[in-house]
């Protein structure tokens, strides 16, 4: 039977430690898209998250021995992603939005057409905000209302109480709403 | 909804989306209006900014450059790199544990070149250096001596070995130190003594100003040590025999065999320890006529035959 992302993570995980490449493939498969997603809000940057991606699994392939199936694999695949993220230098400036793909996901998240460039200004505003807070309150936006966990799934992967979870999402939230106010757009780096 | 209300619910609602009382509540107040305003464009932006994100495919990247890494070995920069990514102060635990060590590095290298310079001791520039003097009483001179004396006798530097041939004699003396008389003999003249080849050496030593150094003869079978004393050495290819004069002679074997030897009292070593023990005090001869055991011409010693 081939491996395939449809298959139980247990399974997957097992038949890549054995050595099987194919199932660790389709355990990236599977996994890729949130780990790119947290790394992609989390940098602010879509090269920077493809290759933190990329190696978050090769760590992952080198560590799968260690893993303990007793815990949940995203969470500790999380925790892998966040270190790098962390460690990983990256510029004060985020790169911008993609006008292109802005455009085009647009029309899918406005009710009204007249509010499209409000929502543009918007998007691009939260984008350049999040970069700003410090990493402990942009994780934990990053991981509710970008990714759309579960506040328990998300205190899981942070390893922290939910109740503090919840209590670092409302300062996170507020702290955001002051950078808001405060909005000013930022200077696009020479280059690019 | 009252603006206590609408300020809480704003504040401590998880979701982002709005009730209509909040926006029926705004519509009469204008500073409600503007939180409302700000909560809603936070809720916009997040909404583009999460359907703006389309992760690619890397899946087969990924298991591509596994199977890469497991062919071709690591190379060394990308371990470098790993291992700085590893020990970089990026969080506040790193951080912490790396300046700690970088303290503690720092602390201990300044501890010990300051108390290394505290224990060391200054160079004495002034003091002169060992020079031996050496004049040939009877024999000819070596060719390789014939650049340092004028007239049979001059200064030699430390580590010139002295060849009196098998009649020969040579008095040797590093001035202030040591006078030896050299009866047949090969030696080299070093830094703090001799090293006797072959040969006999009749040897006065002076104890030097705070009387710690010793004056050491070396010979194949055993290391004659002394701080002040009077005593001769005769060195064959089958033993050393050392005798005393006057005061106290440390005589120690290869192997570990050590005699200490007073005045009137000999011993000889040969390869395998002592050959005999040391003997009974012989009649002891007056210091002042001792200075010079040697004598060319009428007290000349009998050369061994082996």
């Amino acid at each position: 039977m081939n491996p395939s992302p449809e298959q139980p993570d247990r399974f997957l995980i097992e038949r890549s430690k054995s050595g099987d490449l194919g199932a660790f493939e389709a355990l990236a498969r599977k996994f890729q898209g949130l780990v790119f997603r947290f790394l992609f809000h989390f940098l602010g940057s879509a090269s920077d998250a493809e290759d933190l991606t990329q190696e978050t699994f090769l760590i992952v392939y080198r560590k799968l021995s260690q893993h303990d199936s007793a815990h949940s694999f995203p969470a500790w695949l999380m925790a892998i992603a966040r270190n790098l993220a962390i460690s990983y230098k990256r510029k004060n400036i985020p790169f911008p939005l993609d006008p292109a793909v802005i455009a085009s996901v647009i029309k899918d998240v406005c009710p009204a057409p007249e509010r499209e460039l409000l929502m543009k200004e918007a998007a691009q505003e939260v984008h350049d905000s999040l970069a700003k807070l410090p990493e402990i309150h942009r994780e934990i936006l990053v991981m509710r209302y970008l990714l759309d966990l579960p506040l328990n799934e998300v205190a899981l992967l942070l390893n922290i109480p939910e109740g503090t979870a919840k209590s670092r999402l409302f300062k996170a939230r507020n702290e955001l709403k002051e950078l808001l106010e405060s909005y000013r757009p930022a200077e696009i780096p020479l280059g690019l | 909804m009252n603006c206590h209300e609408l300020q809480q619910f704003l504040e401590t609602r998880e979701q982002l989306s709005l009730p209509v009382e909040c926006e029926a509540h705004a519509r009469g107040c204008p500073a409600c209006l503007k939180k409302l305003e700000l909560h809603r464009r936070m809720i916009d932006g997040l909404l583009v900014v999460r359907a703006a994100c389309r992760p690619p495919d890397l899946a087969g990247a990924i298991v591509a450059k596994i199977q890469s890494r497991v062919s071709a070995p690591e190379p060394l920069v990308e371990k470098l790199r790993r291992w700085w990514q590893f020990v970089s102060p990026t969080t506040p635990l790193k951080a912490s544990v790396f300046y700690g060590m970088a303290g503690v590095l720092i602390f201990a290298l300044c501890w010990a070149v300051l108390y290394r310079a505290s224990t060391l001791v200054p160079l004495k520039k002034d003091e002169p250096m060992a020079v031996w003097r050496v004049s040939f009483l009877s024999g000819s001179v070596p060719k390789s001596l014939e650049t340092f004396l004028h007239a049979g006798s001059g200064a030699i530097p430390t580590g010139t070995t002295i060849e009196t041939g098998p009649a020969g004699i040579a008095q040797v003396t590093l001035p202030g130190r040591c006078e030896l008389d050299a009866v047949g003999a090969r030696l080299e003249v070093l830094e703090d003594g001799i090293r006797l080849l072959s040969g006999k050496a009749n040897i006065q030593v002076q104890p030097e100003a705070g009387g710690r150094k010793p004056f050491k003869a070396r010979t194949p079978f055993a290391l004659v040590t002394v701080i002040g004393t009077h005593y001769s050495l005769e060195l064959t290819k089958t033993s050393l025999t050392t005798t005393v004069q006057a005061g106290r002679v440390r005589v120690e074997t290869p192997g570990g065999l050590v005699k200490e030897l007073g005045a009137g009292e000999k011993v000889i070593a040969g390869p395998a320890g002592w050959i005999t023990a040391p003997s009974l005090p012989f009649p002891q001869p007056s210091l002042s006529s001792a200075t010079n055991t040697v004598q060319p011409g009428t007290d000349r010693p009998t050369v061994p035959e082996d």
